[in-house]
């Protein structure tokens, strides 16, 4: 335990500095907007010495050296490589579980659970065994385990097929955040998004991300909890909304109909009742364990010890985000219910109209434009009674971006959440890039190209691999494409359904051969990939379930596919001959923590 | 190291995977009932828990079972330093 202490204490002097410079910097800028300052300067002040920071930090920590760039040179910490584990994949919760909780409470836990079931599955079933393997990337691991091109290929198919997705929705909510909230022109959001991803993942590779990714997960949570920390302070006088929140459900209670949520970019939140919630929870739990860039993460800690408490570390700050994202929705619910319902149409508040016009509030079935406009789609009971809860829809997302202006706080803190937004979606946009760049760099194009080439020649060829995605991505993203976002969601169950069996299986089960992973892989990947793009493309209807309104969702099919990717490996396996003498040998090196390497020949 | 010292430890591992695994399973069902459980006087003491005590399990499930692995591995001489 003393390892966890003194390492606690290096990285809370770290980042508490950090945190600390950023929270006094939002408190002048804060001070400086109640003297006078311009509402568009403010925003950029905030929104520039974040991002500055992280284009520094990536620039900083640029490497010529390809363990540098693949492995982060080995050498991060637990503490640091969990922060930065989380920061890649929480753009999701922290846009989106705020409205899950809103929504119907049950579906927000179901989401938490699945996230902490997720981490804790890393820790047990992969995390120690992929760092052991001295793997570069998923599909390498996969490759020294098995000792199979078809594996490697296969995997680097499932891979390209859930990160993709999630690298261009990450693109696209970063812009779109800072197109709603901070008010930029589309064409300069996607431009400097475009260049801080770069600028943090091309020179640094994963050593870049590894930085950057902390001072965004910091930023990240600075802007969540602040403004709930201040709303709890000014109405309950006690600076802990995830207790606080409670209040605020009870002084709601009396209103027992419930807000409309609609659902938003960032959780599937489409039609899940009854099953599809714990097909979701055990969905996320498969996909996030097995999710590649959090999986990669595992492989640049210190050791095999740092690998297993990455998981820990990370759960930190997801818990964080979790604990706060009730809070969100009760206070929301609350100021809605005080400020906009059976209040005169006149008096309806501002953000209402506002946010409204941009699609992410709903009155009555139509975008409330004016008060004369509600008055027309409600009908004249409402121009009497005002709205009643249920004709009020707000989207998903809108629960944690719009936070401050639907509670009436000032405007600084609508834009610090948004600066909070926009880094956890840069992280998980870098961290999506550096993934499947590596993968494309070491799994395909140094193979096809660079079989004997030195490092230096396979360095450039997986820039070259980042540079071409980033450009493919942004295209499709700012291309005017709204799928990716359904797509995105559906990540997870690729990647459980994909990669979980075959990973899990390699570790406790011996007897799995390379044609029963194989197998696995295309079966299970196979499978939920086209599940996923049939049903987003409506060439299918999701297939029913008893007791479901709207059919097993698609971002909750990992689990059926996960389960099939199982029977089929065990199934294969036995009925192919055993796996010989040597590639046992392999899988007691991967189960052994202790520092004797791998030899680099069993990955063919 | 011999063969059935190694195999000792891997036991012990599997042993150890096996109750985390379990562990997992049942606090998120405990934390997933509580949250259902009806509000008493109107304060959701069920989802006030249950938001802040599942992710909070899950940190100590993780260091936990990191420390009785490493645990597991000095005693079979396979710690990595």
């Amino acid at each position: 335990m003393g390892g966890i202490l003194e390492e606690a204490r290096r990285l809370g002097r770290l980042y508490g500095l950090l945190t600390t410079a950023f929270v006094l910097f939002v408190l002048v800028v804060a001070m400086l907007s109640q003297f006078g300052l311009p509402e568009p300067v403010t925003t950029f002040l905030v929104v520039l010495v974040t991002v500055v920071t992280y284009a520094v930090m990536g620039l900083g920590s640029r490497t010529l050296s390809l363990s540098g760039f693949f492995l982060a040179d080995r050498f991060v910490p637990a503490g640091l490589n969990g922060m930065a584990a989380a920061a890649t994949i929480l753009v999701f919760p922290l846009v989106g579980l705020a409205g899950a909780f809103l929504a119907d409470r049950l579906l927000g836990l179901a989401v938490v659970a699945g996230l902490v079931a997720g981490f804790v599955l890393l820790t047990i079933t992969i995390a120690p065994y992929y760092r052991k393997s001295g793997a570069v990337t998923l599909p390498d691991y996969l490759a020294v385990r098995y000792g199979n091109p078809l594996v490697r290929l296969a995997a680097v198919v499932v891979i390209a097929a859930a990160l993709f997705p999630v690298l261009v929705a990450a693109l696209r909510i970063a812009a779109d955040v800072a197109i709603a909230t901070l008010h930029f022109s589309p064409r300069v959001a996607a431009i400097s998004v475009l260049a801080v991803v770069l600028l943090t993942s091309l020179l640094g590779g994963l050593r870049g991300t590894t930085r950057s990714g902390g001072a965004q997960l910091v930023v990240a949570l600075v802007a969540v909890l602040v403004p709930t920390v201040i709303l709890s302070l000014q109405d309950y006088g006690f600076p802990l909304p995830q207790v606080t929140f409670g209040y605020a459900v009870e002084e709601a209670a009396a209103e027992t109909a419930a807000i409309v949520v609609t659902p938003g970019n960032a959780l599937p939140l489409a039609g899940l009742d009854g099953f599809n919630m714990l097909a979701l929870a055990l969905t996320l739990a498969l996909g996030i364990a097995a999710f590649p860039q959090v999986v990669t993460r595992c492989g640049a800690t210190v050791g095999v010890g740092d690998a297993r408490r990455t998981a820990g570390w990370g759960l930190v700050s997801i818990g964080i985000l979790a604990a706060t994202a009730p809070a969100l929705a009760a206070f929301v619910r609350l100021a809605v219910l005080r400020d906009a319902v059976g209040v005169e149409l006149a008096d309806l508040p501002e953000w209402i109209f506002d946010y409204g016009r941009m699609g992410l509030v709903d009155v009555c079935g139509t975008a409330p434009v004016s008060p004369a406009a509600i008055g027309t789609a409600c009908g004249a009971a409402t121009v009497v009674n005002g709205l009643a809860p249920t004709d009020i829809a707000l989207s998903a997302d809108l629960v944690t971006l719009g936070f401050a202006d639907i509670t009436g706080l000032p405007y600084i803190l609508t834009a610090l959440i948004a600066t909070g937004a926009i880094a956890a979606a840069l992280a998980a946009a870098a961290a999506a890039l550096v993934t499947t760049a590596n993968v494309l760099g070491n799994d395909v194009l140094a193979r096809i190209f660079a079989r004997r080439a030195s490092g230096g020649r396979r360095l450039i060829l997986a820039r070259l691999a980042l540079v071409a995605l980033a450009a493919l991505a942004a295209v499709v993203a700012y291309g005017g494409s709204d799928r990716a976002h359904a797509w995105a969601m559906a990540a997870p169950a690729i990647t459980g359904a994909g990669l979980f069996p075959a990973l899990v299986l390699g570790v406790f089960w011996k007897r799995t051969t390379s044609w029963g992973a194989f197998a696995a892989i295309v079966a299970g990947g196979g499978t939920t990939i086209a599940y996923v793009l049939l049903v987003l493309g409506d060439v299918i209807a999701p297939v029913p379930v008893a007791g479901l309104s709207a059919g097993l969702s698609p971002a909750a099919s990992g689990i059926a596919g996960a389960l099939l990717g199982l029977a089929v490996a065990v199934l294969v396996s036995l009925l192919g001959p055993a796996p010989g003498a040597s590639r046992r040998a392999v899988v007691d090196a991967i189960r052994r923590p202790s520092p004797d390497p791998i030899l680099e020949d069993h990955a063919t | 190291m011999n063969g059935t010292e190694r195999n000792e430890r891997w036991q012990g591992t599997l042993r150890l995977s096996l109750a985390a695994v379990i562990l997992l399973v049942v606090f998120s069902f405990f934390f997933l009932t509580l949250v259902e459980a009806p509000d008493a006087g109107g304060y959701p003491l069920g989802l006030v828990v249950a938001a802040s005590g599942l992710p909070l399990a899950g940190v100590l499930l993780v260091f936990w079972f990191a420390g009785r692995q490493e645990r597991t591995d000095r005693r079979h001489g396979v710690y990595e330093d």
